[in-house]
């Protein structure tokens, strides 16, 4: 083989990969986090899971869903770092992940229409509850410093955050069960 | 949705968990239940959906909020093994990219037209949504941001949805002065307005310097002159008419009304507020909604400033606002570039460093800050196909423009199809550059037509900053794609200060029938004035 055929073979497989990772990390991100719901941990095992996939991508079969062969490898990248890793922090056991991986993954499909949906609901609520959900999640101390700024106590900050967290739930549902149109 | 609704204390145990607060003992507990109950499986499936999708809309900094910019969490990418390393640099790229998605940005006003069900019911009167809207002296206010009360607002031109606490809506259409002055009323000076009065929003009211008008429960426009003249058109419904006497107070209507308006009725009061005359109904000065448009997009924040990759844009279609997150979108392939006859000063590649291998893919990818700008332009758009010969014909000219070709067809539906980005600056025209959009092909029926404003202009506060970038000027005009590839070009110093403007095309405007499936375009700049136009993404919208 040509070193030129090679290196077009290499672009190519490049570019799938690139091209079909694109489309589904998020919901990969997802189906890691759900398993392993804390952040750090999650991160971390979806980078390695990233990397693994790439070195793999040569047995990933074109037929089968690239997004059902992606979170089969990353639940093993799961269940390695539950075996080897430190047992400081609270996990989920084997047999609860497994149950997990199983609902979660015939729950994908719907991730997009979800996050769609959360989309609308969020654009529902008042300004100051949008500044407050921003400064929850936008990391660091922020939803300490906009407790500074407002003037309110951050214990009611976090009150409220909680029943934002809830009414999107519900909200989302609601929109789900209702069969709302979303691109 | 779970037929069972969660109970409190399965869902204190995931706010626990989802704010990493979560006690061994309610770990314990909260596993035990996963572990039997396939319905609290789902419920926490779900919620944390919730919580993921939080973290990567909340991220953002909403235009109305403090312009911090929140934390990239990216953690360092690994050594990988990869053909080579222009590809191993793509893949590091990418996977950084990927690490750091739960924090990437999106605003949130996607759907003001499907709020009734949120629970939280507004207490402010608010900005909704905005088509093409340019205030007077400022920014126009960002969408979902409270109005001022009794403030004078001046809509130059495009029209402003306005959400009243009670259900009612009003959508004013520049030139246009109004202003808030309670939960339930509004003053218009000038200009027109449409007004839909839900059951349970009776009562409101719209008051002009010659009359109130207040709704029983309807749809009504109202045309104020600029001698002040009021005419109201009942669309449906009714509506009560009365004089507004200068000095009562506002909140009370006289005894009597001058007229009750019922459905296709139409009245006018004479700006001396003393005559009132029967009017021929019209329906065409109500508006039930704004146009089908780009309304917003979101885009990934630059670590020094500025947005950078594009992630989703919302549009409007059909009356509907749908969002379409960018590896959606179908890319294209630029197949045919002309500049103008004279070397561009402003050069006609964009990046945010190096240029890629092959340049023309700085119209390929979802970056904003690299372009394939300044195509030339006409004055007169297409009548019959580019003339596009390589080499070029000495007696056949070639067209300038930009010639794409969509992933794949695009199909024509609703609203806009297309969507394209520019890059622009406070110097060069505020809504945009107009440009010519051809088909490839001309056939019968098939036609060009000019864009002339974008929906997302310098004046919208939708228009984020860009991340810092380079122009790469050349030294000759520019005739061909060979040519922009192989000519010798320079990085100019980074750009700042620049927006990203976004618009729609709409297939049907070019003639092509519902369902017609489209490969590809021309562009043209209108040469218009001194400004050629900068597109820097262009995707077709997925049917």
């Amino acid at each position: 083989m040509s070193e030129s055929v090679a290196a077009l073979q290499s672009e190519a497989r490049y570019e799938a990969f690139l091209s079909l990772f694109a489309r589904d990390r998020e919901r990969i991100f997802g189906y890691i986090y759900s398993l392993l719901p804390n952040h750090a941990d999650a991160e971390d095992a979806f980078q390695r899971s990233s990397l693994l996939l790439w070195r793999e991508f040569d047995k990933f079969d074109p037929q089968r869903s690239f997004l059902a062969w992606a979170c089969g490898v990353s639940a093993n990248e799961v269940r390695n770092t539950l075996r080897t890793q430190r047992r400081d922090r609270l996990r989920f056991d084997d047999e609860l992940v497994g149950q997990l991986a199983l609902d979660r993954i015939q729950q994908l499909e719907q991730h997009n229409e979800r996050f769609d949906a959360l989309q609308v609901c969020l654009a529902g609520l008042k300004p100051a509850d949008h500044e407050l959900v921003r400064a929850a999640y936008a990391g660091g101390n922020t939803l300490g410093e906009y407790a500074k700024a407002t003037g309110r106590a951050l214990q009611s900050l976090y009150n409220r955050m909680t029943q934002l967290r809830r009414i999107l739930f519900e909200c989302v549902e609601r929109k789900r069960a209702a069969g709302g149109r979303f691109a | 949705m779970n037929e069972a609704t969660p109970d409190r204390e399965l869902l204190e145990w995931l706010d626990a968990l989802c704010t990493e607060t979560i006690t061994p003992e309610q770990q314990q507990k909260l596993t035990e239940r996963l572990k039997a109950d396939p319905q609290a499986r789902q419920v926490y499936l779900s919620y944390v959906d919730v919580h993921l999708g939080l973290r990567r809309l909340a991220v953002s900094t909403p235009a109305h909020a403090a312009t911090e910019v929140a934390p990239l969490a990216a953690p360092a990418a690994q050594p990988i093994t990869a053909p080579n390393r222009p590809m191993r640099a793509a893949v590091l790229g990418l996977l950084a990219l990927a690490a750091s998605l739960c924090f990437y940005l999106l605003a949130t006003r996607n759907d003001p037209g499907d709020v009734s069900d949120t629970p939280p019911v507004r207490p402010t009167v608010y900005l909704a949504s905005m088509a093409g809207a340019r205030f007077f002296g400022e920014i126009a206010p960002p969408i979902a941001s409270p109005l001022a009360m009794r403030r004078d607002y001046v809509l130059l031109s495009g029209m402003a949805e306005i959400r009243f606490p009670t259900g009612a809506s009003a959508i004013v259409e520049g030139p246009a002065v109004f202003r808030i002055l309670s939960d339930s009323s509004m003053g218009l000076d000038v200009g027109q307005c449409s007004v839909h009065a839900p059951p349970g929003a009776e009562g409101f009211r719209v008051e002009t310097q010659q009359a109130n008008v207040v709704d029983r429960g309807t749809r009504f426009s109202i045309k104020v002159s600029e001698t002040s003249e009021t005419e109201v058109h009942v669309i449906e419904g009714a509506a009560d008419l009365y004089r507004n006497t200068p000095g009562a107070t506002p909140a009370k209507e006289p005894a009597e009304a001058l007229a009750r308006l019922n459905s296709q009725e139409a009245r006018g009061l004479a700006d001396d507020s003393r005559t009132i005359r029967e009017l021929d109904f019209s329906a065409a000065g109500y508006r039930g909604g704004l146009p089908d448009r780009v309304i917003s997009y979101e885009a990934t924040e630059h670590p020094a400033g500025g947005v950078e990759n594009l992630m989703s844009v919302t549009v409007q279609r059909d009356g509907k606002p749908l969002t379409y997150h960018a590896p959606s979108l179908i890319g294209v392939d630029p197949t045919y570039f002309r500049g103008g006859d004279q070397t561009d000063r402003n050069g006609h590649l964009t990046a945010g460093g190096e240029l890629p291998a092959r340049r023309t893919d700085v119209l390929r990818d979802n970056s904003l800050v690299t372009g394939l700008i300044n195509p030339g332009g006409s004055p007169q758009p297409l009548t019959s196909d580019p003339v596009m010969n390589v080499p070029e014909d000495p007696q056949h000219r070639n067209a300038p423009g930009l010639a794409i070709r969509f992933a794949r067809p695009v199909i024509n539906g609703p609203g806009p199809d297309v969507v394209l980005f520019e890059m622009q600056t406070v110097t060069n025209p505020a809504d945009g550059d107009a440009f010519h959009v051809s088909p490839l092909v001309f056939a019968e029926g098939l036609k060009s037509y000019t864009v002339r404003g974008f929906d997302i202009a310098m004046t919208s506060s939708e228009a984020k900053k860009l991340a810092s970038f380079r122009l790469y000027r050349f030294n000759a005009p520019i005739g061909s794609l060979e040519e922009l590839q192989q000519a010798e070009c320079q990085p100019t110093p980074l750009r700042r200060n620049f927006r990203m403007l976004a618009t729609g095309i709409d297939l049907s405007r070019l003639g092509y029938p519902a369902g017609a499936a489209v490969e590809g375009l021309f562009l043209q700049d209108a040469a218009d004035d001194d400004h050629k136009f900068d597109p820097v993404y262009i995707g077709g919208l997925p049917r």
